[in-house]
Protein backbone atom coordinates (compact mmCIF):
# COMPACT_ATOMS: atom_id res chain seq x y z
CA UNK A 1 0.00 0.00 0.00
CA UNK A 2 1.70 3.36 -1.12
CA UNK A 3 0.27 4.80 2.13
CA UNK A 4 2.59 2.53 4.14
CA UNK A 5 4.96 2.23 2.31
CA UNK A 6 5.58 6.23 2.47
CA UNK A 7 5.41 5.87 6.37
CA UNK A 8 8.08 3.76 6.45
CA UNK A 9 11.57 5.04 7.35
CA UNK A 10 14.89 3.24 6.63
CA UNK A 11 17.23 2.56 9.28
CA UNK A 12 19.83 4.67 7.87
CA UNK A 13 17.73 7.75 8.00
CA UNK A 14 16.43 6.15 11.59
CA UNK A 15 20.07 6.83 12.05
CA UNK A 16 20.39 9.74 10.66
CA UNK A 17 17.00 11.33 12.47
CA UNK A 18 18.83 9.98 15.67
CA UNK A 19 21.93 11.58 15.51
CA UNK A 20 20.37 14.89 14.50
CA UNK A 21 18.47 14.35 18.27
CA UNK A 22 21.95 13.57 19.94
CA UNK A 23 23.48 16.88 18.39
CA UNK A 24 20.22 18.73 19.51
CA UNK A 25 20.93 17.29 22.98
CA UNK A 26 24.37 18.29 23.06
CA UNK A 27 23.26 22.30 21.91
CA UNK A 28 20.08 22.08 24.23
CA UNK A 29 22.58 21.14 27.70
CA UNK A 30 25.35 23.29 26.50
CA UNK A 31 22.92 26.23 26.25
CA UNK A 32 21.23 25.35 29.40
CA UNK A 33 24.11 25.66 31.00
CA UNK A 34 25.73 28.63 30.09
CA UNK A 35 22.13 30.40 30.33
CA UNK A 36 21.85 29.59 33.70
CA UNK A 37 25.38 30.49 34.20
CA UNK A 38 24.23 33.98 32.05
CA UNK A 39 21.06 34.54 34.52
CA UNK A 40 23.41 33.93 37.46
CA UNK A 41 25.75 36.62 36.59
CA UNK A 42 23.35 39.25 35.75
CA UNK A 43 21.82 38.37 39.07
CA UNK A 44 25.02 39.50 40.54
CA UNK A 45 25.15 42.57 38.33
CA UNK A 46 21.60 43.29 39.22
CA UNK A 47 22.62 43.08 43.14
CA UNK A 48 25.79 45.39 42.36
CA UNK A 49 22.98 48.18 40.57
CA UNK A 50 20.31 48.26 42.63
CA UNK A 51 20.18 49.68 46.15
CA UNK A 52 18.67 46.75 48.45
CA UNK A 53 17.21 48.11 51.33
CA UNK A 54 16.84 45.42 54.26
CA UNK A 55 15.47 47.31 57.23
CA UNK A 56 11.77 48.63 58.86
CA UNK A 57 11.54 51.23 61.08
CA UNK A 58 11.81 49.20 64.11
CA UNK A 59 13.92 46.41 63.49
CA UNK A 60 16.81 45.49 61.08
CA UNK A 61 16.52 42.58 59.03
CA UNK A 62 19.49 40.19 57.06
CA UNK A 63 18.23 40.24 53.61
CA UNK A 64 18.77 36.31 53.39
CA UNK A 65 17.99 35.23 56.67
CA UNK A 66 15.15 37.53 57.66
CA UNK A 67 17.18 37.09 61.19
CA UNK A 68 16.68 40.16 63.31
CA UNK A 69 19.88 41.90 64.24
CA UNK A 70 20.41 43.74 67.39
CA UNK A 71 21.32 47.50 67.40
CA UNK A 72 25.03 47.91 68.17
CA UNK A 73 25.03 50.69 71.22
CA UNK A 74 28.35 50.33 72.73
CA UNK A 75 30.79 52.31 75.18
CA UNK A 76 34.37 51.20 74.59
CA UNK A 77 37.60 52.62 73.98
CA UNK A 78 39.09 51.89 70.44
CA UNK A 79 42.18 50.50 69.67
CA UNK A 80 45.19 52.81 69.02
CA UNK A 81 47.97 50.77 67.31
CA UNK A 82 51.63 51.14 67.26
CA UNK A 83 53.85 53.21 64.87
CA UNK A 84 56.59 50.55 64.69
CA UNK A 85 56.62 46.86 64.05
CA UNK A 86 60.36 44.98 64.70
CA UNK A 87 59.40 42.08 62.91
CA UNK A 88 57.76 44.54 59.84
CA UNK A 89 59.92 47.07 58.99
CA UNK A 90 59.87 49.75 56.30
CA UNK A 91 61.86 49.01 53.45
CA UNK A 92 63.78 51.66 51.72
CA UNK A 93 65.97 49.71 48.43
CA UNK A 94 64.30 51.48 45.76
CA UNK A 95 62.39 48.26 43.88
CA UNK A 96 60.97 47.96 40.23
CA UNK A 97 57.41 48.41 39.28
CA UNK A 98 55.65 44.99 39.81
CA UNK A 99 57.43 43.60 42.72
CA UNK A 100 57.81 46.87 44.48
CA UNK A 101 57.59 47.20 47.95
CA UNK A 102 59.77 50.29 48.57
CA UNK A 103 58.30 52.62 51.55
CA UNK A 104 56.15 50.14 52.78
CA UNK A 105 55.24 51.03 56.46
CA UNK A 106 56.66 54.35 56.31
CA UNK A 107 54.56 57.20 58.01
CA UNK A 108 53.84 59.67 55.87
CA UNK A 109 55.54 62.88 56.60
CA UNK A 110 53.52 66.08 57.49
CA UNK A 111 53.39 67.40 53.51
CA UNK A 112 51.64 63.56 52.34
CA UNK A 113 49.35 63.81 55.30
CA UNK A 114 47.84 67.25 54.35
CA UNK A 115 47.02 66.33 51.12
CA UNK A 116 44.59 63.83 52.93
CA UNK A 117 44.05 65.52 56.19
CA UNK A 118 43.32 69.10 54.05
CA UNK A 119 42.13 68.29 50.51
CA UNK A 120 39.83 71.18 49.64
CA UNK A 121 36.20 70.81 49.50
CA UNK A 122 35.94 72.24 45.88
CA UNK A 123 36.94 68.73 44.75
CA UNK A 124 34.59 67.05 46.58
CA UNK A 125 32.00 69.18 44.57
CA UNK A 126 33.53 69.34 41.58
CA UNK A 127 34.15 64.93 41.72
CA UNK A 128 30.52 64.81 42.71
CA UNK A 129 29.18 66.82 40.42
CA UNK A 130 30.67 64.47 37.39
CA UNK A 131 29.80 61.47 38.69
CA UNK A 132 25.95 63.13 38.73
CA UNK A 133 26.42 64.36 35.29
CA UNK A 134 28.39 60.66 34.21
CA UNK A 135 31.31 62.26 32.89
CA UNK A 136 33.74 59.94 34.71
CA UNK A 137 35.28 57.40 32.71
CA UNK A 138 36.13 55.01 35.68
CA UNK A 139 33.04 53.11 37.10
CA UNK A 140 31.66 54.60 40.17
CA UNK A 141 28.94 52.34 42.41
CA UNK A 142 26.13 53.41 44.48
CA UNK A 143 25.18 50.21 45.86
CA UNK A 144 24.52 50.09 49.20
CA UNK A 145 22.34 47.82 51.60
CA UNK A 146 20.81 49.31 55.04
CA UNK A 147 22.17 47.87 58.26
CA UNK A 148 22.09 48.43 61.58
CA UNK A 149 24.65 51.28 62.48
CA UNK A 150 27.41 50.45 64.98
CA UNK A 151 26.78 53.05 67.80
CA UNK A 152 29.90 53.62 69.86
CA UNK A 153 29.95 56.19 72.69
CA UNK A 154 27.22 57.80 70.83
CA UNK A 155 28.42 57.82 67.42
CA UNK A 156 27.82 55.88 64.27
CA UNK A 157 31.02 54.15 63.05
CA UNK A 158 32.51 53.28 59.86
CA UNK A 159 33.60 49.65 59.81
CA UNK A 160 36.19 48.53 57.82
CA UNK A 161 37.38 45.23 57.27
CA UNK A 162 40.26 44.11 54.50
CA UNK A 163 42.98 42.46 53.33
CA UNK A 164 46.62 44.04 52.92
CA UNK A 165 46.95 41.64 49.99
CA UNK A 166 43.77 42.67 48.25
CA UNK A 167 44.01 44.67 44.99
CA UNK A 168 40.44 46.54 45.33
CA UNK A 169 40.78 47.25 49.02
CA UNK A 170 44.34 48.93 48.42
CA UNK A 171 43.04 51.21 45.37
CA UNK A 172 39.53 51.50 47.71
CA UNK A 173 41.54 53.01 51.15
CA UNK A 174 42.81 56.42 48.73
CA UNK A 175 39.27 57.14 48.54
CA UNK A 176 37.88 55.90 52.21
CA UNK A 177 40.74 58.18 53.64
CA UNK A 178 39.89 61.10 51.62
CA UNK A 179 36.03 60.55 52.63
CA UNK A 180 37.03 60.13 56.33
CA UNK A 181 39.29 63.28 56.64
CA UNK A 182 36.21 65.36 56.25
CA UNK A 183 34.78 64.15 59.55
CA UNK A 184 37.85 64.25 61.36
CA UNK A 185 41.58 63.58 60.63
CA UNK A 186 44.31 61.26 60.79
CA UNK A 187 47.41 62.11 63.00
CA UNK A 188 49.39 59.13 60.96
CA UNK A 189 48.91 56.70 57.65
CA UNK A 190 51.14 54.59 56.46
CA UNK A 191 52.58 53.62 52.76
CA UNK A 192 51.58 49.81 51.66
CA UNK A 193 50.89 47.93 48.44
CA UNK A 194 48.54 45.63 47.59
CA UNK A 195 50.46 41.95 47.54
CA UNK A 196 52.67 41.25 44.76
CA UNK A 197 50.61 38.31 43.14
CA UNK A 198 47.46 41.04 43.04
CA UNK A 199 48.81 43.96 41.30
CA UNK A 200 50.96 45.26 43.62
CA UNK A 201 49.28 48.69 43.76
CA UNK A 202 50.64 51.71 46.08
CA UNK A 203 47.97 52.37 48.53
CA UNK A 204 47.62 53.95 52.10
CA UNK A 205 47.42 51.34 55.54
CA UNK A 206 45.91 52.44 58.37
CA UNK A 207 48.54 51.27 61.06
CA UNK A 208 52.16 49.50 60.44
CA UNK A 209 51.70 45.88 58.74
CA UNK A 210 52.16 42.66 59.90
CA UNK A 211 53.17 42.37 55.78
CA UNK A 212 55.78 39.02 56.61
CA UNK A 213 52.99 36.96 58.43
CA UNK A 214 49.18 35.85 58.57
CA UNK A 215 47.97 38.45 61.00
CA UNK A 216 44.93 40.94 62.41
CA UNK A 217 45.66 44.11 62.31
CA UNK A 218 43.51 46.53 64.36
CA UNK A 219 42.59 50.50 64.94
CA UNK A 220 44.26 53.82 63.52
CA UNK A 221 45.20 56.86 64.00
CA UNK A 222 41.88 58.62 63.24
CA UNK A 223 39.52 61.08 65.32
CA UNK A 224 36.56 62.43 64.72
CA UNK A 225 33.93 64.53 66.35
CA UNK A 226 31.24 62.86 64.53
CA UNK A 227 32.44 59.03 63.89
CA UNK A 228 34.51 56.37 64.88
CA UNK A 229 36.44 54.30 62.69
CA UNK A 230 37.00 50.89 63.15
CA UNK A 231 39.49 48.98 60.85
CA UNK A 232 40.10 45.68 60.60
CA UNK A 233 42.78 44.21 58.14
CA UNK A 234 43.77 40.81 57.97
CA UNK A 235 47.23 40.34 56.39
CA UNK A 236 49.18 37.51 55.40
CA UNK A 237 52.84 37.33 53.58
CA UNK A 238 52.63 40.42 51.27
CA UNK A 239 55.49 38.84 48.43
CA UNK A 240 52.69 36.27 47.90
CA UNK A 241 48.79 36.77 46.29
CA UNK A 242 45.69 37.51 47.80
CA UNK A 243 45.12 35.60 50.70
CA UNK A 244 42.13 36.09 53.86
CA UNK A 245 42.40 33.45 57.03
CA UNK A 246 39.29 32.28 57.46
CA UNK A 247 36.88 34.18 59.62
CA UNK A 248 36.40 32.22 62.67
CA UNK A 249 40.01 33.22 62.80
CA UNK A 250 40.51 37.10 62.58
CA UNK A 251 36.73 37.13 65.08
CA UNK A 252 39.33 34.73 67.60
CA UNK A 253 42.12 37.37 66.98
CA UNK A 254 39.39 40.26 67.67
CA UNK A 255 38.14 38.61 70.93
CA UNK A 256 41.29 38.46 72.54
CA UNK A 257 41.35 42.27 72.35
CA UNK A 258 38.58 42.65 74.84
CA UNK A 259 37.34 45.31 73.00
CA UNK A 260 33.32 45.58 72.29
CA UNK A 261 33.64 47.97 69.39
CA UNK A 262 35.58 46.01 67.30
CA UNK A 263 33.99 42.47 68.56
CA UNK A 264 30.47 43.45 68.09
CA UNK A 265 31.58 45.27 64.59
CA UNK A 266 33.10 41.89 63.01
CA UNK A 267 30.12 39.91 64.55
CA UNK A 268 27.74 42.71 63.09
CA UNK A 269 29.51 41.48 59.29
CA UNK A 270 29.22 37.38 59.95
CA UNK A 271 25.34 38.23 61.10
CA UNK A 272 24.51 40.25 57.77
CA UNK A 273 25.79 36.80 56.81
CA UNK A 274 26.42 38.54 53.01
CA UNK A 275 30.01 38.73 52.77
CA UNK A 276 31.46 38.75 48.86
CA UNK A 277 35.05 38.81 49.56
CA UNK A 278 36.82 42.07 50.43
CA UNK A 279 36.78 45.17 50.80
CA UNK A 280 33.87 45.06 53.59
CA UNK A 281 32.84 48.28 54.58
CA UNK A 282 29.59 50.01 56.90
CA UNK A 283 29.39 53.56 56.51
CA UNK A 284 26.78 54.48 59.31
CA UNK A 285 23.85 52.59 58.19
CA UNK A 286 25.09 51.98 55.06
CA UNK A 287 27.03 48.81 53.99
CA UNK A 288 29.05 48.15 50.55
CA UNK A 289 30.26 44.97 49.50
CA UNK A 290 33.67 45.84 47.52
CA UNK A 291 35.08 48.63 46.69
CA UNK A 292 32.99 51.63 45.34
CA UNK A 293 34.65 52.46 42.40
CA UNK A 294 36.97 51.07 39.70
CA UNK A 295 39.77 53.07 39.86
CA UNK A 296 43.24 52.21 38.36
CA UNK A 297 43.50 54.77 36.02
CA UNK A 298 42.43 57.41 33.35
CA UNK A 299 40.63 55.04 31.93
CA UNK A 300 38.59 51.37 32.79
CA UNK A 301 41.93 48.90 31.98
CA UNK A 302 41.26 46.42 29.16
CA UNK A 303 44.14 43.96 30.31
CA UNK A 304 45.64 42.69 33.71
CA UNK A 305 48.35 45.58 34.16
CA UNK A 306 46.89 48.12 35.74
CA UNK A 307 48.22 51.65 35.35
CA UNK A 308 48.19 52.43 38.94
CA UNK A 309 50.77 49.86 39.71
CA UNK A 310 52.98 51.96 37.67
CA UNK A 311 52.83 54.46 39.97
CA UNK A 312 54.81 55.65 43.15
CA UNK A 313 52.89 57.34 46.24
CA UNK A 314 54.21 60.30 45.74
CA UNK A 315 52.79 60.53 42.35
CA UNK A 316 49.19 59.34 43.65
CA UNK A 317 49.71 62.02 46.09
CA UNK A 318 50.83 64.82 43.85
CA UNK A 319 47.24 64.04 41.69
CA UNK A 320 45.11 63.91 44.68
CA UNK A 321 46.77 67.37 45.57
CA UNK A 322 46.11 68.53 42.30
CA UNK A 323 43.24 66.57 40.97
CA UNK A 324 43.19 67.48 36.73
CA UNK A 325 42.55 63.41 35.42
CA UNK A 326 40.16 60.77 35.38
CA UNK A 327 41.97 59.01 38.36
CA UNK A 328 42.07 61.50 40.92
CA UNK A 329 38.66 63.13 40.03
CA UNK A 330 37.47 59.06 40.10
CA UNK A 331 38.89 59.22 43.31
CA UNK A 332 37.03 61.83 44.94
CA UNK A 333 33.60 60.50 43.30
CA UNK A 334 34.32 57.53 45.22
CA UNK A 335 35.17 59.37 48.12
CA UNK A 336 31.73 61.81 47.92
CA UNK A 337 29.44 58.58 48.05
CA UNK A 338 31.10 56.95 51.06
CA UNK A 339 30.85 60.63 52.02
CA UNK A 340 26.75 61.09 51.28
CA UNK A 341 26.28 57.37 53.15
CA UNK A 342 28.10 58.89 56.40
CA UNK A 343 26.13 62.27 56.08
CA UNK A 344 22.98 60.51 55.41
CA UNK A 345 24.03 58.49 59.12
CA UNK A 346 24.72 61.71 61.27
CA UNK A 347 21.74 63.62 60.18
CA UNK A 348 23.81 65.82 57.83
CA UNK A 349 25.83 67.56 60.61
CA UNK A 350 29.44 67.80 59.01
CA UNK A 351 29.94 70.60 56.88
CA UNK A 352 30.98 68.26 54.36
CA UNK A 353 27.18 67.43 54.26
CA UNK A 354 25.86 70.64 52.89
CA UNK A 355 28.14 70.23 49.37
CA UNK A 356 25.67 70.68 47.02
CA UNK A 357 26.98 67.35 45.34
CA UNK A 358 27.18 65.72 48.58
CA UNK A 359 22.99 66.58 48.76
CA UNK A 360 22.34 65.66 45.42
CA UNK A 361 24.14 62.29 45.74
CA UNK A 362 22.86 61.56 49.20
CA UNK A 363 19.29 61.64 47.04
CA UNK A 364 19.48 60.26 44.01
CA UNK A 365 20.79 57.10 45.86
CA UNK A 366 18.86 56.88 48.70
CA UNK A 367 21.24 56.59 51.15
CA UNK B 1 41.33 12.15 17.36
CA UNK B 2 42.88 11.92 13.65
CA UNK B 3 38.96 12.16 12.44
CA UNK B 4 38.22 15.35 14.07
CA UNK B 5 41.66 17.23 13.09
CA UNK B 6 41.38 15.81 9.48
CA UNK B 7 38.01 16.74 9.22
CA UNK B 8 37.57 20.51 8.26
CA UNK B 9 33.51 20.89 9.46
CA UNK B 10 34.69 19.06 13.13
CA UNK B 11 38.02 21.35 12.71
CA UNK B 12 35.88 24.74 12.44
CA UNK B 13 33.35 23.44 15.03
CA UNK B 14 36.29 23.03 17.14
CA UNK B 15 38.18 26.64 16.92
CA UNK B 16 34.62 28.03 16.95
CA UNK B 17 33.82 25.97 20.10
CA UNK B 18 37.11 27.20 21.96
CA UNK B 19 36.72 30.91 20.96
CA UNK B 20 33.50 30.90 22.27
CA UNK B 21 34.20 29.51 25.24
CA UNK B 22 37.16 31.89 26.07
CA UNK B 23 34.64 34.73 25.59
CA UNK B 24 32.84 32.97 28.24
CA UNK B 25 35.17 32.34 30.82
CA UNK B 26 36.58 36.40 30.01
CA UNK B 27 32.77 37.32 31.19
CA UNK B 28 32.71 35.10 34.36
CA UNK B 29 35.61 36.50 35.11
CA UNK B 30 34.76 40.56 34.26
CA UNK B 31 31.40 39.89 35.96
CA UNK B 32 33.10 38.99 39.45
CA UNK B 33 35.92 41.42 39.44
CA UNK B 34 33.69 44.51 38.92
CA UNK B 35 33.78 45.01 35.09
CA UNK B 36 37.72 43.84 34.84
CA UNK B 37 39.58 41.18 33.09
CA UNK B 38 41.64 40.35 36.49
CA UNK B 39 43.36 37.66 36.63
CA UNK B 40 45.77 35.87 39.16
CA UNK B 41 46.81 32.72 36.90
CA UNK B 42 49.01 32.57 34.22
CA UNK B 43 46.96 33.78 30.77
CA UNK B 44 47.97 30.14 29.03
CA UNK B 45 45.96 28.57 31.68
CA UNK B 46 42.47 30.02 30.26
CA UNK B 47 43.79 28.94 27.00
CA UNK B 48 44.36 25.42 27.88
CA UNK B 49 41.22 25.55 29.64
CA UNK B 50 38.92 26.72 26.69
CA UNK B 51 40.90 24.19 24.23
CA UNK B 52 40.54 21.45 26.41
CA UNK B 53 36.92 22.16 27.17
CA UNK B 54 36.15 22.75 22.85
CA UNK B 55 38.36 19.83 22.63
CA UNK B 56 35.80 17.41 24.74
CA UNK B 57 33.16 19.19 22.95
CA UNK B 58 33.83 18.24 19.90
CA UNK B 59 34.57 14.80 20.74
CA UNK B 60 31.12 14.37 22.21
CA UNK B 61 29.97 15.42 18.46
CA UNK B 62 31.90 13.73 16.44
CA UNK B 63 31.48 10.59 18.92
CA UNK B 64 27.32 10.97 17.92
CA UNK B 65 28.30 11.24 14.15
CA UNK B 66 30.16 7.63 14.40
CA UNK B 67 27.59 6.11 16.23
CA UNK B 68 24.51 5.92 17.70
CA UNK B 69 26.11 3.60 19.98
CA UNK B 70 27.70 6.65 22.09
CA UNK B 71 25.23 9.17 21.96
CA UNK B 72 24.04 9.36 25.45
CA UNK B 73 28.16 9.57 26.87
CA UNK B 74 27.97 12.16 23.49
CA UNK B 75 25.69 14.22 25.43
CA UNK B 76 26.85 13.76 28.62
CA UNK B 77 30.48 15.12 27.45
CA UNK B 78 28.74 17.77 25.96
CA UNK B 79 27.38 18.90 28.67
CA UNK B 80 30.44 18.10 31.14
CA UNK B 81 32.29 20.68 29.23
CA UNK B 82 29.91 23.32 29.56
CA UNK B 83 30.10 22.49 33.51
CA UNK B 84 34.20 22.33 33.50
CA UNK B 85 34.34 25.70 31.67
CA UNK B 86 31.85 27.31 34.31
CA UNK B 87 33.51 26.38 37.13
CA UNK B 88 36.93 26.77 35.30
CA UNK B 89 35.80 30.43 35.06
CA UNK B 90 34.52 30.53 38.35
CA UNK B 91 37.68 29.23 39.85
CA UNK B 92 39.99 31.82 37.83
CA UNK B 93 37.57 34.90 38.63
CA UNK B 94 38.07 34.18 42.07
CA UNK B 95 39.81 36.74 44.23
CA UNK B 96 39.49 39.43 46.77
CA UNK B 97 36.19 38.80 45.88
CA UNK B 98 33.62 36.63 44.39
CA UNK B 99 30.00 37.86 44.13
CA UNK B 100 29.21 34.70 41.92
CA UNK B 101 30.50 31.96 43.36
CA UNK B 102 29.04 33.51 46.61
CA UNK B 103 25.73 34.18 44.79
CA UNK B 104 25.59 30.34 44.55
CA UNK B 105 27.14 29.24 47.69
CA UNK B 106 24.28 31.48 49.95
CA UNK B 107 21.45 30.05 47.35
CA UNK B 108 22.26 26.53 48.72
CA UNK B 109 22.45 27.43 52.15
CA UNK B 110 26.19 28.40 53.07
CA UNK B 111 27.18 30.65 55.42
CA UNK B 112 29.38 33.59 55.94
CA UNK B 113 31.98 31.51 57.30
CA UNK B 114 31.89 28.61 54.65
CA UNK B 115 31.68 31.20 51.86
CA UNK B 116 34.84 33.07 53.27
CA UNK B 117 36.43 29.80 53.29
CA UNK B 118 35.12 29.08 49.71
CA UNK B 119 36.65 32.30 48.07
CA UNK B 120 39.90 31.77 49.91
CA UNK B 121 40.38 28.19 49.00
CA UNK B 122 39.96 29.00 45.26
CA UNK B 123 42.04 32.14 45.17
CA UNK B 124 44.67 30.54 47.18
CA UNK B 125 44.55 27.25 45.42
CA UNK B 126 43.58 28.58 41.76
CA UNK B 127 46.42 27.33 39.58
CA UNK B 128 45.91 23.87 40.55
CA UNK B 129 42.38 23.55 40.72
CA UNK B 130 42.56 25.29 37.57
CA UNK B 131 44.81 22.34 36.15
CA UNK B 132 42.42 20.12 37.51
CA UNK B 133 39.84 21.14 35.80
CA UNK B 134 41.77 21.15 32.06
CA UNK B 135 43.16 17.39 33.09
CA UNK B 136 39.48 16.54 33.72
CA UNK B 137 37.87 17.72 30.41
CA UNK B 138 41.20 15.77 29.00
CA UNK B 139 40.28 12.46 30.84
CA UNK B 140 37.04 13.01 29.95
CA UNK B 141 38.18 13.23 26.61
CA UNK B 142 40.41 10.33 26.25
CA UNK B 143 37.84 8.18 27.83
CA UNK B 144 35.39 8.85 25.30
CA UNK B 145 37.79 8.65 22.09
CA UNK B 146 38.90 5.04 23.42
CA UNK B 147 35.73 3.94 24.03
CA UNK B 148 34.48 4.97 20.49
CA UNK B 149 37.73 3.67 18.65
CA UNK B 150 37.42 0.35 20.37
CA UNK B 151 33.88 0.27 18.69
CA UNK B 152 35.78 1.43 15.35
CA UNK B 153 37.37 -0.39 12.74
CA UNK B 154 39.16 1.28 9.44
CA UNK B 155 38.45 -0.13 6.44
CA UNK B 156 40.12 -0.89 3.31
CA UNK B 157 39.53 2.92 2.11
CA UNK B 158 41.00 4.40 4.94
CA UNK B 159 37.62 5.42 6.04
CA UNK B 160 36.92 5.33 9.94
CA UNK B 161 33.02 2.47 10.24
CA UNK B 162 31.65 1.77 13.29
CA UNK B 163 30.94 -1.82 14.76
CA UNK B 164 27.47 -0.97 15.58
CA UNK B 165 26.55 1.26 12.99
CA UNK B 166 23.05 1.17 11.65
CA UNK B 167 22.77 -0.20 7.87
Amino acid sequence: MPSRKSNSRSPRSQSQGLRMLCYLAIILSVAAITISSYSLTQNVKTVYLNKTVYVNKTIYMNGTANAILPKYNITSSLITPVYYLPNDPPITINQSFGKRLTGINTQLNATELAVINNASDSYFETAGMMYLNRSLANSVIGTAKTVPPVMVNGKPSVVYFGSITCVFCGENRWAMALALSRFGSFSALFKGYSSLGDEDLPTLYWSPAHYNQSSVDLGSFYSSNYINFIAIEDTDPITAGFNLQALPTIQQEINSTGNTAYENSFQLILDLNNFQGTPYTIWGNSQIGGADAIDFGNAPPTNNTLPLTYMTHDQVLQQLSAPNNQFSWTEYAAADLYIAMTCASIGNRAPVCSLPAIIAIEKQNGY
Amino acid sequence: MTGILTSPIFLVFLIVVAVIYYFFIKYIITISSQGLFLITVPTYLLYFLSASSALLLTTSAYSIHLSYKYRIMGIEDGAASAVTTFIGGLVTSCGCSAPILSVILYGVGVNVIGVSSAITFLAVNQDWLLGIVIILNLLLMYYSLGKVSSGCKIGRNGKITTKNKLR
